[in-house]
């Protein structure tokens, strides 16, 4: 399983540069909130292995990741589904509150910045999963198109499929053994294999966008 | 729990969790593309309903048009030869001037009559060709002597059917009368072109008008649609002082 780490990274870069070679023409605003997430995303995944190379704590890092990575994929969220779910402004923000709930209290419960909110990634991306799986339902029953042939619908996939199962891996694992670092790298291992996952599915989608140029 | 039950209950809820997603992605995606389908069959009902009553409204308008044709032949064009024929030996008895006159009004009314009733007439077209039609519409032009008509046959002959060639003529006929009503032109300009694909231009050297303006926006949709029933494009173009030309061209799409 180790060979994912280097898979991660390719799929995230693939995701990103499709990101760049879609965004030549006028695009949505959902469109720049995920490249502001890829950015991050790449931004972390470097900065935080340069960090644990050189055995500096990086739990900091991944949590402020996590904290500007669910209001920017809500943010993405919210824009590709507002015209399809009118509710769906008031779901999101209610999101965003137990989201930022759960951080807190795992941070206050903690008392420092420097203990991974794991509690905070399994309710944000519990949320973020559920409302991405709203809009894609929405999107089935009421869109004008086959949802296959839209960028929207590839992406949301990838964060369903990613966030609905990051609830039940970190979520069993941190009610089960959360003090055993066997189970937690293989845990780990099982993580990468649905991050390359989520950013294969969305770099599909990227490219699909490419592809049309940015119309809806 | 030891280690690998941990471990194999979080394995086995991710592939769950996996497994419940896939599926109802599967579902999803099947019962969208049953709802495109039926979109698209709605689309294409509608569509061809649309065309049904478009065909319908045509063969209306041209059964209206040939029962008119008919009664003015049969009828007034009738009446009107009674009183040309009692013009007629009213002039052998009494050769006046004003007689003879009014003798020369009711011959050309006949005439015009015969005519129009002919024009009218859609069967007409079984019979004749478009490119005829026209010909025959420039030399009737002509003889009335204000404005001069230049038949031009370009590329292969135009060779449409009867309805097409029907609302086509109609709208030649618009175009022509309108050009005669208002521009104060002295020579129109007929050009057929068999294509592909199939072109009628009609030009005239009149005062023109600015074409951006409503009142030829107006006239523009109006031929337009009409055009659209038949698969052809019309577009006009003109300037105040440089005449007007108008194309009729066949769409490649069709009706």
């Amino acid at each position: 399983m180790h060979f994912l780490a280097a898979y991660k990274e390719i799929v995230l870069v693939a995701a990103f540069v499709a990101w760049c070679v879609a965004v030549r023409t006028k695009r949505k605003p959902w469109f720049w909130w995920l490249g502001a997430q890829l950015a991050l995303a790449l931004a972390a995944e470097y900065a935080g292995r340069w960090l644990g190379e050189r055995g500096i704590p990086n739990q900091w890092l991944y949590n402020g990741y996590m904290l500007g990575e669910h209001i920017a994929l809500l943010m993405v969220v919210f824009y590709m589904g507002r015209e399809l779910i009118r509710a769906l402004p008031y779901v999101l923000v209610f999101a965003l509150v137990l989201f930022l709930a759960a951080f807190i209290r795992d941070l206050t419960a903690a008392g420092t910045f420097g203990v991974f909110a794991s509690n905070g990634l399994v309710v944000g991306g519990f949320l973020i999963g559920t409302s991405a799986a709203l809009v894609m339902l929405a999107m089935a029953f009421r869109g004008p198109l086959r949802v296959t042939a839209e960028p929207r619908f590839w992406i949301l996939l990838a964060l369903v499929s990613y966030f609905l199962c990051t609830a039940p891996l970190f979520g069993l694992y941190n009610r089960l053994s959360a003090e055993s670092p066997e189970i937690g790298l293989k845990i780990y291992q099982l993580n990468d294999l649905l991050f390359v996952m989520r950013y294969g599915l969305t770099a599909f989608g990227l490219i699909h966008e490419a592809r049309r140029g940015g119309h809806e | 729990m030891n280690e690998h039950d941990v471990l194999m209950t979080v394995v086995v809820a991710v592939c769950a969790m996996l497994l419940v997603i896939a599926l109802l992605t599967i579902a999803l995606v099947a019962n969208n593309n049953r709802r495109m389908r039926h979109r698209a069959e709605l689309a294409e009902a509608e569509r061809v309903r649309e065309t049904e009553v478009a065909r319908a409204e045509r063969e209306a308008v041209q059964h209206t048009l040939r029962e008119l044709g008919r009664e003015l032949h049969d009828n007034v064009a009738q009446l009107l030869t009674v009183a040309q024929l009692g013009a007629n030996n009213l002039l052998e008895e009494r050769p006046e001037p004003r007689l003879a006159a009014m003798r020369d009004a009711l011959d050309q009314g006949v005439e015009e009559l015969r005519r129009l009733a002919h024009g009218l007439d859609a069967d007409l077209w079984s019979r004749r060709s478009l490119t005829d039609a026209i010909v025959a519409e420039a030399e009737r032009i002509e003889r009335v002597g204000r404005v001069r008509a230049h038949v031009v046959k370009a590329g292969a002959p135009l060779v449409l059917d009867a309805d097409t060639s029907t609302i086509l003529f109609r709208v030649f006929q618009e175009v022509v009368n309108n050009a005669l009503k208002h521009s104060g032109a002295d020579t129109l300009t007929l050009v057929l072109d068999g294509g592909p694909p199939a072109t009628l231009t009609i030009s005239d050297n009149g005062r023109g008008f600015d074409a951006t303006r409503e009142r030829g926006q107006g006239g523009l949709s109006a031929i337009r649609r009409r055009c659209a029933l038949i698969g052809f494009e019309a577009s006009c173009s003109s300037a105040p002082g440089n005449g007007c030309t108008w194309t009729l061209i066949q769409s490649p799409h069709g009706a």
